[in-house]
């Protein structure tokens, strides 16, 4: 007997446990190359740091493995796994409690970091470091992952509008850090 | 149009170019053989709240909640490797055919046997009948537990069964209620059986401790505990026990003694290998093969004969269509994959003409759910004839 088809029906809610369990599963399993790329440089971009981005992949994918029979829909995976992976960077930058990767004197030895020379290198990229967690990551999902705006919402568990309110005054931030005191 | 509007504007698109710019790294090998990991490790949980094993897999920093001396919660014993088993008619591992026949033979979706229940029947517990007292505790991935023990010191068993509810005593000795949300990230301690006498049952206090500056706490050298069905307060002094921010979490009543799950089925020690074409055309049939390997040095027996998922998903994430079939193998005459040998099945799962057209497709086969061995394959959906 045929126990689901998913096929014809999109989105369609799986009920129980075990196919829940299933669908979490696969997802994780049928993660393409592409998508642990992805994962990884988001989680780069937040943390400016290539160790600290792996650490939170792997523990975003531990995490996701360990709740997988939460996920009921497939439509959901992504946000799902987006939303344990930005929650794990955001505890690791609140732990931080400062920003590592904020290199404005150009005096420092350049960081053999992937990331943070990638970040350090571009004058843009380089203000993200006055930004505080929240406002970083609003950014990140916004012009590097390019979600839509209720897809940040959604990752981020917050209103639409405090992501509109995040992205302006990480916008805000950032232009007064590129333009300097001639702004302030 | 206000003057910061399109400043910001001109941020946006110069962010966008920078982040396109930046030469950042491809994902190291460790996520993909992270995820073989958690995939190879058989389920030990019959439910998903309760982690244990994450808990104990996990770096654990010890906490001052209890002012005692804490225990770290070990790693469960190692997954038992599956007996060797022969099939009664074992085919010699020289003589395997070069390709076993797709057979048409739809399955109900895998599903692992149902643990035994423990006991439930004793009278429910009361307060005069425990004694209460912390148990270990620790933190894992900004979660905090701790552990609460309750001994029946009574002369025959009671149940606790359900969650308690939590207060705690001010310095006054005035209880503020706690209002715990159910559950909690640590889970149940075990299952919920009779307790016996001099036997234990648990609950787990949790919450989070990453908290941000604006989160407040409050500290309790007593934690009042409600027992369910009428079984009265009891009270616990602690040294002293900080709310975490976010609020606490109290999981239902269990025997950590029987937290070990009954045997589920053993992982196999086979993998999986899928052979496809680089392309199939919404609408038809994918055909492709799976090759079953058994590198163990024991015969692995396909009596009874195992089920099989074949899934691929494609689309966006607005639009998302996965094609999931279960079939049963054909073990009409194969019965067994020999040590050290393989064997190549052929495969077919007809995918529908709404499959949307990808060359990101997420193609997985795998056998017998969770504790078989699994494949993918890169796959482009392209569109139908």
């Amino acid at each position: 007997m045929m126990a689901i088809v998913a096929g014809e029906t999109e989105g369609r809610a799986l009920t129980s446990a075990r196919e829940r369990d299933s669908v979490g599963g696969a997802w994780i399993r049928g993660l393409t190359e592409r998508d642990l790329d992805r994962a990884y440089r988001l989680a780069g971009f937040i943390l400016g740091d290539a160790t600290e981005a792996e650490d939170a992949a792997q523990d975003a994918l531990s995490r996701a493995w360990q709740s997988r029979g939460s996920l009921r829909d497939e439509d959901a995976a992504q946000a799902w796994f987006d939303r344990i992976l930005v929650n794990l960077c955001r505890d690791r930058l609140r732990r931080r409690r400062h920003v590592r990767w904020l290199a404005l004197d150009d005096s420092m030895p350049a960081s053999t970091d992937p990331f943070a020379r990638a970040i350090d290198a571009d004058e843009m990229l380089r203000g993200l470091g006055a930004l505080d967690a929240d406002h970083r990551i609003a950014i990140v999902l916004r012009y590097w992952a390019d979600l839509p705006l209720d897809s940040i919402a959604d990752r981020l568990g917050v209103p639409l509008g405090t992501v509109k309110s995040r992205l302006h005054y990480a916008l805000r931030d950032l232009r007064r850090a590129i333009e300097g005191p001639k702004e302030r | 149009m206000d003057p910061n509007e399109s400043l910001d504007q001109g941020v946006e698109a110069r962010l966008r170019a920078a982040f396109q710019r930046a030469r950042v790294p491809a994902s190291p090998p460790s996520l993909r053989a992270r995820i073989d990991e958690l995939a190879a490790e058989p389920a030990r949980h019959r439910s998903p709240r309760r982690p244990a094993a994450l808990l104990a897999a996990a770096a654990i920093a010890i906490v001052g909640l209890t002012g005692a001396s804490l225990l770290v919660g070990s790693r469960p014993p190692a997954p038992t490797p599956p007996s060797p088993s022969r099939g009664p008619s074992s085919p010699p591992s020289s003589s395997p055919p070069v390709i076993v026949p797709w057979v048409d033979r739809p399955a109900a979706q895998y599903v692992a046997p149902t643990p035994v229940p423990f006991p439930t029947d004793a009278r429910p517990c009361r307060a005069s009948d425990l004694k209460v007292s912390s148990g270990p505790s620790g933190t894992a991935l900004g979660n905090f537990n701790l552990r609460i023990d309750f001994l029946n010191v009574s002369t025959s068993a009671c149940l606790l069964r359900g969650e308690p509810t939590l207060a705690g005593v001010t310095a006054a000795g005035k209880a503020v209620p706690l209002h715990a949300t159910s559950g909690g990230y640590f889970g149940d301690p075990g299952p919920p059986a009779n307790i016996a006498p001099g036997e234990r049952a648990a609950v787990n206090v949790g919450g989070a401790v990453v908290c941000d500056s604006t989160s407040s706490r409050r500290a309790y050298e007593v934690l009042r505990i409600s027992l369910p069905n009428g079984g009265g307060p009891i009270d616990l002094r602690l040294a002293p026990l900080e709310t975490p921010c976010g609020g606490v979490s109290v999981s239902e009543f269990g025997v950590p003694a029987l937290a070990e799950p009954t045997p589920e089925p053993s992982i196999s020690p086979m993998t999986a290998r899928i052979d496809a074409p680089p392309t199939v055309r919404a609408g038809t049939t994918l055909s492709y093969t799976v090759t079953l390997s058994n590198p163990s040095g024991a015969d692995v027996s396909l009596v009874p004969c195992p089920s099989y998922t074949e899934a691929v998903g494609s689309g966006s994430s607005s639009r998302w269509v996965g094609t999931v079939r279960y079939y049963e193998l054909n073990c009409d005459t194969i019965h067994a994959i020999p040590a050290g040998g393989s064997v190549t099945f052929e495969m077919r799962l007809a995918l529908p003409k709404t499959q949307p057209t990808s060359s990101d497709v997420k193609f997985t086969w795998y056998l017998q759910g969770d504790s078989g061995p699994f494949a993918g394959a890169p796959l482009e959906i392209v569109s139908g004839p």
